[in-house]
């Protein structure tokens, strides 16, 4: 009886015909129409307050802030059409450009400023981006395009705070900034209006014909949220997404695909062992010195980021504030500093002091596989230089809960706007984990203290510069982490496709799309 | 008598699902701050006020009567994550998901019968061997990495099937255009769970079968070979499969949502992985119970399939197997 083998082969057959019916995608790669570009992170919400620092492409095409930042991450303005800052600094004078509209037509005016910066500041816990108003006194609205922001006390970083997108006070007046509906489908001023937003699946955007430097240029920019990274490249490959996010080890492969290039970017997301400093191991700064000679960061570059990505000395390396970096791999530093320490090497060849080694866990999110490889060679690196690591990924969950009882962790920080936003939080005396901050390892320096709030409450620049200075000094000689490497993103995309521009970019390589209403097909 | 069991079932079900997520370690709040700050761990004073806000420091029982009650009303909260209603996020999703396992459900049944029965009832030894060799390597195969191989031999090498997703972007939602993106995770649901062991199950119901007198009696009596088959060997032959298959819908909605993540498919699944890693238990405890009912119907509909297939069980009398 052949019957259900012919059965099988029918079906078979069928989806072959189906199959082959449906057609091939073509290989040339597109030089018009919509751009398609697949990213692995779907935002929660496209609301700017509700994103800290990272802003992901939809939230950054939508919406425009007074100010904005330029190539060079410097302040520009954006729908301000220029400021005055008083002779205390404590009062700022924005007048905004004439005739902005919001996406629904409405007119955009120094209420809608109010209402952003004060909403925000009131916000609490609502808001990451609370604190960055927290110094605002009150604002005053003069006329419909001249807002007033009085300070409390000078706060240099507020141009840069100034950047999140401003909030369209007719639609979410009386309403909580959380409000869903207006995540899911925001008014924005930016370049770009959404056109859908489909979870999981996709988002529209088309040009806003009113945006204030002229109507982009691409005719549709669609962000398809595509989370497993192989296939993102076989959409890539196939033609089926014009761009993508790549990961460092797809960097090889995605360059020998035809009709594509890819931007490669530096960012200022560094990857870095904290420590904390409830552990007494970590008491004296020798030994913290002695740890950051004791990392090849090198050798992290070329293996665990396939050579993108740059080495780490400091928090403020890509930055124009970088001073120089002060930390090298040097065994023999790292021999001659234990040795001042009071360590010597005991049978196991690990530092010792009364019987003790340098002993601690190193832990970090187990489900980041890419924080973990940094952790196994940076355990295995200290090893090598007579430190006692305990490697130990831990759950995401159980990480959340402990903050406070982990010895040593491979985090992720950094932006590359205003300093301040970088460096406050995670080293500031005031932000210790204990006070509700994100100084996570309870770091405390007089000296760096000092100069962050040097750096925050003047807007001179070269007082700024000499602060940041002074503030990477003091972190260097008493340094709170043992700094590994900045990460590069790298983001293909077609020939064709012109004016995506270097810019160092933020946590996770968000910012890819600042300048997208310049793009264009060639 | 079978449907207050099911309710039963349902009920412990919702109370399980709830305390077991609520036992789980770290705090929703905590996960909602981290996700609106780009992943940077979260202030302890932000989550315990986020908490309160949220209702999440009354004790479990007192949450558990709240959300119960809202579910029995069919309201089934907000989604902590998005802050959408947990029914509008399901009614978004859960029409794909079920078209997806319905549509695999008749590839994987429909495709283990045909090579079951051909295995069995096959003359030549050459082909029930290539038949037993595929159905041995797809039962020991994963279901990602069958997903995987589709993709890469249809949307990666031949590139004759989009890779995922349920339309193109700017695309019409057309019946045409869903069908040929729900092809690859359907054929990957079907084949890449348990396709092996119900082929083989079909198979082995039926070979069982072959050599037992009534059939014997029936071919004596001249019956047409196809009657034979279909009404002696075929329909109680499949017993066994049935039984079995019953109880897999629960893998098979599992798998279904491994696929939808690899192929991009809009289903609940998604929102499920999604959830569960950023702990939005309203919506999670939502889903879970959804599947879980799921599952129940399923396994009452494979048990009236086995009544209907086997008249032994349907009356009652004792078998005898």
């Amino acid at each position: 009886m052949h019957r259900p083998v012919l059965v099988v082969g029918a079906m078979a057959g069928a989806v072959a015909l189906l199959a082959s019916a449906c057609g091939g995608t073509g290989d040339a790669r597109k030089a018009g129409g919509s751009f398609t570009y697949a990213v692995n992170d779907e935002p929660d919400t496209l609301n700017p307050a509700l994103q800290d620092e990272h802003t992901d492409p939809v939230t950054e095409l939508v919406h425009r802030g007074l100010t904005r930042h330029d190539a060079d991450n410097k302040v520009v303005p954006g729908l301000a059409a220029s400021w005055q800052v008083s002779a205390d600094h404590r009062t700022y004078t924005f007048t905004l450009r004439n005739g902005l509209t919001w996406h629904d037509g409405k007119p955009i005016t120094s209420g809608d400023v109010k209402y952003t910066v004060t909403a925000v500041r009131d916000a609490a816990s609502d808001s990451p981006r609370g604190r960055n108003f927290a110094e605002v006194a009150a604002v005053e609205t003069p006329n419909p395009l001249t807002a007033t922001i009085k300070l409390k006390r000078p706060f240099a970083p507020l141009l840069d705070a100034l950047s999140m997108g401003l909030l369209p006070r007719h639609v979410l007046d009386g309403k909580k900034l959380t409000d869903a509906a207006y995540g899911q489908n925001p008014v924005g001023a930016g370049p770009f209006r959404l056109a859908s937003f489909k979870p999981g699946q996709f988002a529209e955007l088309v040009p806003f014909s009113g945006y204030y430097e002229g109507r982009p240029k691409l005719p549709k920019i669609v962000i398809k949220y595509v989370p497993d990274d192989s296939a993102r490249l076989l959409q890539l490959r196939n033609g089926e997404v014009d761009g993508a996010v790549v990961q460092p080890q797809q960097v090889a492969r995605v360059k020998g695909f035809d009709g594509l290039r890819v931007e490669s970017y530096p960012t200022a997301d560094y990857r870095a062992l904290m420590l904390n400093f409830a552990n007494p191991v970590f008491a004296d700064k020798k030994v913290r010195i002695a740890m950051n000679h004791a990392v090849d960061r090198k050798a992290f570059v070329d293996s665990v980021l396939a050579g993108q990505g740059t080495p780490a000395t400091g928090p403020l390396d890509l930055g124009p504030y970088k001073t120089d970096a002060p930390f090298t791999f040097d065994p023999a530093r790292v021999a001659a500093l234990m040795g001042e320490a009071g360590y010597t090497k005991n049978a196991q060849n690990l530092w010792a002091k009364d019987g003790k080694t340098v002993r601690f866990e190193l832990s970090t999110f187990a489900e980041d596989s890419a924080r973990v490889a940094i952790l196994n060679v940076a355990a295995t690196q200290l090893k090598q230089q007579g430190f006692d690591v305990v490697p130990n990924p831990r759950p995401r969950d159980w990480v959340r809960a402990n903050w406070g009882k982990l010895e040593a962790f491979v985090v992720g920080w950094g932006t590359p706007y205003d300093p301040d936003t970088s460096v406050f939080g995670p080293f500031h005396s005031s932000e210790a984990l204990a006070e509700g901050g994100s100084n996570y390892g309870t770091y405390r320096n007089a000296e760096v203290d000092a100069a962050l709030e040097r750096g925050r409450n003047t807007a001179d620049p070269a007082e700024r510069k000499a602060a940041y200075a002074d503030f990477q000094r003091a972190l260097a000689a008493d340094p709170p982490f043992v700094w590994i490497a900045y990460l590069q993103a790298d983001n293909a995309v077609p020939a064709a496709l012109t004016g995506p521009t270097k810019r160092t970019l933020g946590h996770h390589g968000y910012g890819f799309f600042w300048n997208a209403e310049t793009w264009a097909w060639s | 008598m079978r449907a207050a069991t099911a309710c039963g079932v349902v009920a412990v079900l919702s109370v399980l699902c709830f305390a077991v997520l609520d036992a789980a370690p770290g705090s929703a709040a905590a996960s909602i701050l981290e996700a609106r700050s780009g992943g940077r761990p979260a202030p302890p004073a932000a989550v315990a006020a986020l908490e309160r806000e949220m209702g999440l420091d009354d004790p479990m029982p007192v949450r558990y009567v709240r959300w119960a009650a809202g579910v029995a009303t069919g309201d089934f909260g907000v989604s902590y994550r998005s802050g959408r209603p947990v029914a509008d996020v399901l009614a978004e999703t859960a029409p794909w998901t079920l078209l997806l396992t319905a549509v695999a459900t008749l590839f994987s049944v429909v495709g283990a019968i045909a090579a079951g029965l051909a295995a069995a009832l096959t003359r030549s030894r050459r082909v029930r061997r290539g038949i037993e060799g595929v159905l041995f390597t797809l039962g020991g195969m994963p279901g990602f990495v069958t997903a995987l191989l589709l993709l890469w031999i249809f949307a990666g090498w031949l590139r004759v099937l989009p890779s995922g997703g349920l339309h193109r972007p700017g695309e019409a939602l057309t019946v045409g255009i869903v069908a040929t993106h729900l092809l690859l995770p359907a054929l990957a649901l079907a084949f890449g769970h348990h396709f092996g062991v119900y082929a083989r199950l079909v198979q082995t119901g039926v070979e069982r079968l072959r050599a037992v007198p009534h059939v014997d009696s029936a071919r004596a009596r001249g019956l047409h070979r196809r009657t034979v088959v279909l009404r002696h060997l075929l329909r109680p032959g499949l017993v066994p499969f049935a039984a079995r298959f019953g109880a897999g819908v629960g893998t098979l909605v599992a798998g279904a949502y491994a696929t939808e993540v690899i192929f991009a498919w809009p289903g609940v699944g998604r929102e499920a992985i999604a959830a569960a890693r950023d702990q939005d238990h309203a919506l999670l405890a939502a889903i879970v119970l959804l599947t879980g009912l799921v599952v129940v119907l399923a396994t009452l509909l494979g048990d009236l399939a086995v009544a209907w297939l086997d008249p032994r069980v349907r009356l009652g009398t004792p078998t005898h197997d």
